[in-house]
């Protein structure tokens, strides 16, 4: 299973991941902070997570999402898709 | 009623405010003037060491991230908020397991170190805080201290067991013990009277890996200390063990219990069928370690049996030569009092030291009760337990204590003078202000041995032989 999350420290994405990993998922995270990433990256991966890649990032940044997505299919080499139902 | 509560829900409390501590690296306001603080998370103190009435807790259960586990070497690093449940998913179909443990899973890692928790292990093992090999300590200057043996060893020490007083702890590394399985090899016995108790243990703390006893603190003279013995040894490499363990079901209490419910009467009643529905011969077994280990895990907030008064826990250790005198005449003071408990332990600690300056656990015999809060009996009751405690140069434990006064707490913990100048000064607690009577005397604390790593502690990262 190869998984990308954006805002990969929120609390609703550490809490999903941990489901993931201890399935042995490969993970892309991507966030702000380098130090947080950092700490939820070791936590899937003690969990039983197989592989990941850290990628701090400001999403906010929008001219490097193509380089973002590149980066995350060149690791994993191909993407599940999740989406959450939304707002209308 | 508050969440920030105790597990007794005795005394009830108010802080002042609470401050979450969601990442180990974000640094914490300490600004508040005139307030003190307390790290918490989940609340599995039975009395007033976890609480900060009027002041601030420092909410620590956000820091729940696993950081290293060496598979090889059994060394485990988390942050401070991570539970044991938690820890023993990851580690246990790794063929780990904790080194000692409660009789609880869903307490912190730092409570356990605040704590200095112990277990049935004890008589080989020691407490949780001889497995600590280090761990990151958060003051309110700002400072960050590495703390090990060898590192900053005086905050180490004060640390360990030093009921969340010298600063926040952050992460924990410590060493796991190897197991072959999930399963324990369990034997129960009856014995009918305590001197029973301390020939069985004596012979079983040679064999077992664990041991502890239920006893019936409503039976009568003749039948003093009655109980049934358990053991348990972690399954051998060649045991035959079922294939797998069934799904365990867990019940939750929804709400307070009328307090008429546990009277002397329900509980006297209780203990007369617990031990004679037993097995008179001794019975062997092989269970999953979580129903070894936590039987009150599968009944979620069973202290709200107790009703909206809560309860009191006492748990007191009797050293040699006083041992068995001793335990007979708390037993007999509480069977006379006709407050009994139906959660009543009696276990033999062994004579491995804590480093933790103010840890509870020492050689001698330990026994464990809760009462229903009938307010002043109740309290009376445990003054009087207290002065025996005292004459038989006992101790009280403190995580589980709402009352004891600050004269019996010197006489349990004469390392507390030693102890407090490594308070931090920011820091307090409902238990210490009560214990401690806001009164320390300058005279007093001026004997006290001042550790030479306060006067210069080390700021340089530890090598703890993990990848980092």
């Amino acid at each position: 299973m190869n998984i990308l999350i954006l805002g990969a420290t929120s609390a609703i994405a550490q809490e999903t991941a941990k489901f993931w990993a201890q399935e042995g998922a490969n993970f892309f995270l991507v966030a702000r902070d380098k130090e947080k990433l950092s700490a939820v990256a070791s936590d899937l991966q003690v969990r039983g997570a197989s592989q990941i890649v850290e990628y701090p990032l400001d999403l906010a940044h929008i001219e490097v999402h193509q380089q973002l997505i590149q980066a995350a299919i060149h690791n994993l080499g191909h993407l599940m898709s999740h989406l959450w139902p939304m707002e209308p | 009623m508050n969440q920030y509560q105790s597990w007794g829900h005795y005394p009830q409390s108010s802080p002042h405010s609470i401050q979450p501590v969601y990442w180990q690296h974000d640094p914490v306001n300490f600004d508040s003037a005139n307030q003190t603080y307390l790290p918490y998370a989940y609340g599995r103190s039975y009395g007033d060491s976890c609480l900060n009435n009027e002041g601030t807790l420092l909410d620590v259960s956000s820091l729940k991230r696993m950081l290293r586990f060496d598979e090889d070497t059994g060394v485990f690093r988390c942050e401070a908020g991570v539970t044991f449940a938690d820890i023993l998913q990851v580690i246990v179909p790794k063929g780990w397991f904790l080194p000692v443990t409660p009789g609880t899973q869903h307490v912190s890692v730092g409570g356990a170190i605040a704590n200095d928790v112990h277990g049935k292990n004890h008589h080989r093992a020691g407490t949780f805080g001889m497995y600590v090999r280090a761990f990151e300590l958060l003051r309110s200057t700002g400072e960050r201290f590495i703390c090990s043996k060898n590192h900053n060893a005086g905050f180490f020490s004060a640390t360990i067991g030093g009921l969340g007083l010298t600063g926040v702890i952050l992460w924990a590394e410590f060493q796991l013990t190897p197991i072959w399985g999930p399963w324990i090899e369990t034997e129960r016995t009856r014995f009918h009277h305590l001197s029973e108790f301390f020939a069985l243990s004596t012979q079983a703390d040679q064999r077992s890996e664990y041991t502890v006893a239920w006893i019936d603190c409503f039976a009568g003279k003749k039948s003093q200390g009655r109980g049934i013995f358990i053991t348990g040894n972690h399954q051998h490499k060649d045991t035959l063990t079922p294939s797998s363990i069934a799904p365990r079901r867990t019940m939750s209490v929804p709400f307070n219990a009328p307090s008429f419910l546990l009277n002397r009467h329900s509980l006297r009643l209780c203990n007369t069928l617990h031990f004679h529905l037993s097995s008179r011969s001794s019975t062997r077994n092989i269970e999953p370690f979580d129903t070894f280990f936590y039987p009150l895990d599968r009944l979620l907030h069973w202290n709200r049996l107790y009703g909206s008064r809560g309860f009191l826990q006492y748990q007191c250790v009797i050293p040699p030569p006083n041992q068995e005198a001793g335990i007979a005449e708390l037993l007999d003071h509480i069977r006379r009092s006709g407050q009994g408990s139906f959660l009543a332990v009696l276990k033999q600690f062994g004579s491995r030291p804590s480093p933790g300056l103010l840890s509870f656990p020492r050689e001698g015999t330990t026994l464990a009760l809760d009462f229903p809060n009938r307010g002043e009996d109740t309290v009376n009751l445990l003054r009087q337990l207290d002065d025996i405690v005292c004459e038989c140069s006992g101790a009280v434990y403190p995580a589980k204590d709402a009352r004891m006064s600050a004269q019996h707490f010197r006489s349990y913990f004469p390392n507390w003078k030693t102890f407090s100048p490594l308070i931090d000064r920011k820091f307090s607690s409902s238990f210490w202000r009560r214990v401690t009577d806001e009164d320390l005397s300058a005279q007093e604390l001026s004997t006290a041995p001042i550790l030479n790593s306060l006067q210069s502690p080390q700021h340089e990262e530890l090598n703890t032989g993990l990848p980092s």
